[in-house]
């Protein structure tokens, strides 16, 4: 029962969340090709960072602000994913070769098959407002999952060890497709280089930093 | 045998007398020499041994053949109607040896004793790399050099060390003229082919001058600069014929005839309605120009081929291809390796070589082609010793391609490097053990043990990103680069370091192997190919291919 209402209220808070760009119509009017997640992560320690994730079509985009990282993702029909990483701080940009990697991963944070090896525990409403609750048992603790399956939208994940409680939880759903574009073209004036080139770039301060320290993760 | 015998005789004697003390004895004391008088003469049985020897035939054999070569080679200056560079970005003399193992092992020989194609041509020498300003090269500084008879900067395109590196203003009155502008001023027909971005520092310094290598395009040019007005790489390549023309008064020539390799992003606009069904990322070209370069070279050349995919490499005639204009990759092209994989498809190196030289021979005059293997060096970057060998044994078959399509009496083919890697052929692996596999003694079938109980590579970097096991399947080396740096030692044990996917291990951690600077290999054959030999200063490659096609001379006769 305590799961259950812990569920209600999620689902009413979700619901919320869902309805406002879904307006009442029964029929889901979101693409779920054209959606930006925005979650709130919160570690057991209490630290607390953002998550976007923008989906266009082939495309995705997931940005960490506190980092001032975003990667994009472009799904190939050859099965390969391409991927760049920008650096904000530095208004560059890597790019990747294409490489067989699992797209659902990188377009729904969680991967189709993850999602296929937990125990579904509950449902409720239909459409885009669906929502499903899977549930699997760690070595370590218990992983539970809410998700939206016509909108393949994660709505809010919780791992439980003994850590402590991880949670990513959807905060906000930008659906306006102006908005969404934007997101993927805020980073394309970024001075972008071919991984491949780094090591003949020992002249630029960037990448020369890039060739001594490896991946800059963090924007000093 | 019995003239050899004969010959082996008198050296012994000489050998002998020049062994003797200023006493005039040969400086053993005389107990000795009374107990073991000295021989003045060998035997046909006391030197059967050696010289039945399959070795020493081999070996009496090669210099046989190599002085026929000699003898056949036409020596005087302008005798070659054709000059071949290829150019192995990367390719140092490790790299050689361990590709030449590779490509005997995979043939079923022990390795050490085969030749790639390029082992066996007569002439070879070293050659000294650095730049002006840099002890450890880059392929800008040093593919000027080679072009253009001048070292200058790493870094730079096409002009000489006054030039500032990324200062527009310096460009003026720094230009270097190169062998390709030169061959086309002389009536030749020209080339550039190349695994990597046709806009990358080893092609570009044929076709263009540059203060800074990375201007492949528009976009990754500071503002100054364009409005300074200097031009990106990839212009510079469509604009070559108008350029050229410009810079010598009076000079007609036809522009370009074969341009080979990948860089499409530097062509197209920053559109993604241009995007080709080849197309990696969500927007294709990076220029933001607007222009689209492989439209402005079709408008240019009405009777040229621009072709993107291997159906369009396939179903080019020959014969009859007048010019053609080839961007297979948005990017580099793909890894030999990893080749199958690609969304439109791409010829390989020695099908590109082939069908370049079959167009470019359809000029009476001859023709210059420069050939590069830009994807060896990028797979040591890597740390991929599976992707820099497979590149180079992919460029051994390119040139002997070259061989089998062009006259060993008219063409000149020059293989050498721009610059070598930290890559290191190391410990004690008996013969024929396996060149990508773990050290294992003479006479032992279990791998050596390290100080440290683990066992060791035969090759391995000495910086980079250090050892990865990325499985058989994983034929792009670059997918490193989606992987943390793991530098130091690793349990090899269990793992099968033949495998595509293994990176090695790399003693100082760095996110990108990096180029060495010792000298390189240089390997020639045809008229002037006697020039090659000893040591030399990289830009004296300039002067051999000159000599031997009368560059200079052809070209100040075409103009007025």
């Amino acid at each position: 029962m305590v799961v259950m209402s812990m569920l209600k209220k999620y689902c009413a808070a979700a619901t919320v969340l869902m309805l406002s760009p879904l307006g009442m119509a029964a029929e889901c009017e979101v693409n779920a090709d054209a959606v930006g997640a925005h979650y709130a992560i919160s570690q057991p320690s209490g630290q607390t960072t953002a998550l976007q994730l923008w989906r266009l079509g082939d495309r995705a985009l997931q940005v960490r602000p506190e980092a001032k990282l975003a990667d994009s993702y472009r799904s190939l029909s050859n099965g390969e994913v391409r991927r760049v990483r920008y650096f904000d701080a530095h208004q560059r940009a890597i790019e990747y070769d294409p490489e067989r990697a699992d797209w659902s991963a990188k377009a729904q944070l969680l991967p189709t098959q993850a999602l296929d090896k937990m125990q579904r525990i509950g449902s409720k409403g239909s459409g885009c407002k669906r929502i499903e609750r899977y549930q699997r048992e760690l070595d370590d603790g218990q992983l539970t999952v809410w998700w939206n399956p016509e909108l393949r939208l994660l709505l809010q994940l919780e791992r439980r060890n003994s850590d402590g409680l991880t949670r990513i939880k959807l905060v906000d759903l930008k659906v306006d497709r102006t908005t969404i574009r934007k997101a993927f073209a805020a980073r394309a004036d970024y001075a972008s280089t071919d991984y491949a080139d780094i090591g003949d770039n020992e002249s630029d301060p960037f990448l020369r930093k890039m060739i001594r320290v490896g991946f800059v993760e963090h924007a000093h | 045998m019995k003239n050899l015998t004969k010959t082996l005789a008198v050296a012994s004697l000489l050998i002998l007398a020049g062994c003797e003390g200023e006493d005039g004895k040969d400086g053993v004391n005389a107990t000795a020499s009374n107990t073991s008088q000295p021989k003045t003469e060998l035997t046909t049985r006391e030197l059967s041994n050696t010289v039945n020897n399959p070795w020493y035939i081999a070996s009496s054999q090669r210099i046989e053949d190599a002085k026929a070569q000699a003898a056949a080679i036409a020596k005087s200056a302008g005798q070659a109607k054709n000059v071949i560079l290829f150019v192995g970005d990367g390719m140092g003399v490790s790299t050689v040896t361990a590709a030449r193992i590779l490509q005997g092992q995979s043939l079923g020989l022990n390795g050490e004793e085969h030749n790639l194609s390029f082992d066996k041509f007569p002439f070879a020498g070293l050659v000294k790399t650095y730049n002006v300003d840099a002890q450890t090269p880059d392929s800008a500084g040093t593919m000027t050099a080679m072009v253009t008879g001048v070292k200058t900067d790493v870094g730079v395109i096409g002009v000489d060390e006054d030039i500032v590196r990324g200062d527009c203003s310096t460009v003026s009155g720094n230009e270097l003229t190169t062998t390709l502008e030169l061959a086309e001023l002389a009536g030749l027909s020209t080339g550039i082919v190349s695994t990597a971005r046709i806009t990358h520092a080893t092609p570009a310094a044929t076709y263009a001058k540059s203060a800074d290598r990375n201007w492949e395009d528009i976009s990754d040019m500071p503002n100054a600069a364009v409005l300074a007005g200097c031009l990106d790489i990839a212009d510079q390549l469509v604009k070559f014929e108008t350029l050229l023309e410009g810079r010598y008064a009076g000079a007609d020539i036809d522009g370009i005839e074969v341009v080979m390799g990948g860089g499409r992003r530097h062509f197209l606009p920053n559109d993604p309605a241009k995007n080709t069904s080849d197309a990696v990322s969500a927007v294709e070209g990076d220029r933001t120009d607007g222009r689209d370069l492989t439209a402005e070279w079709q408008t240019t050349y009405p009777n040229g081929n621009y072709i993107i995919d291997e159906s369009g490499f396939n179903a080019l005639n020959t014969e009859t291809t007048e010019r053609v204009f080839a961007l297979f990759n948005e990017s580099h092209m793909r890894y030999e390796a990893d080749r199958s994989k690609d969304l439109g498809g791409e010829p390989s190196l020695s099908e590109m070589t082939r069908k370049a030289i079959r167009i470019l021979d359809n000029n009476d005059k001859g023709f210059f082609l420069t050939v590069e293997s830009g994807r060896i060096d990028h797979g040591h970057h890597a740390g991929s010793a599976y992707g820099a060998l497979t590149e180079t044994v992919e460029l051994a078959n390119a040139v002997q391609v070259a061989l089998e399509e062009t006259d060993p009496e008219n063409t000149l083919i020059i293989v050498t490097a721009d610059h070598s890697h930290v890559f290191t052929i190391a410990g004690y692996p008996k013969r024929g053990n396996p060149i990508l596999g773990k050290v294992v003694a003479v006479g032992e079938t279990e791998a050596t043990k390290a100080a440290d109980g683990l066992p060791y590579t035969t090759v391995g970097y000495t910086n980079g990103r250090g050892y990865m096991n990325l499985g058989d399947s994983e034929t792009d080396a670059d997918t490193a680069y989606s992987n943390p740096i793991d530098a130091g030692r690793k349990d090899l044990s269990l793992v099968d370091t033949e495998s595509s996917g293994f990176h090695q291990e790399a003693l100082v951690p760095l996110s990108s192997e990096t180029h060495a600077g010792e000298d390189v290999g240089v390997y020639a054959f045809g008229p002037g190919a006697h020039l090659v030999s000893g040591t030399n200063e990289q830009n004296t490659l300039f002067h051999v291919m000159d000599y031997a096609l009368n560059l200079i001379g052809k070209a100040e006769k075409n103009l007025p």
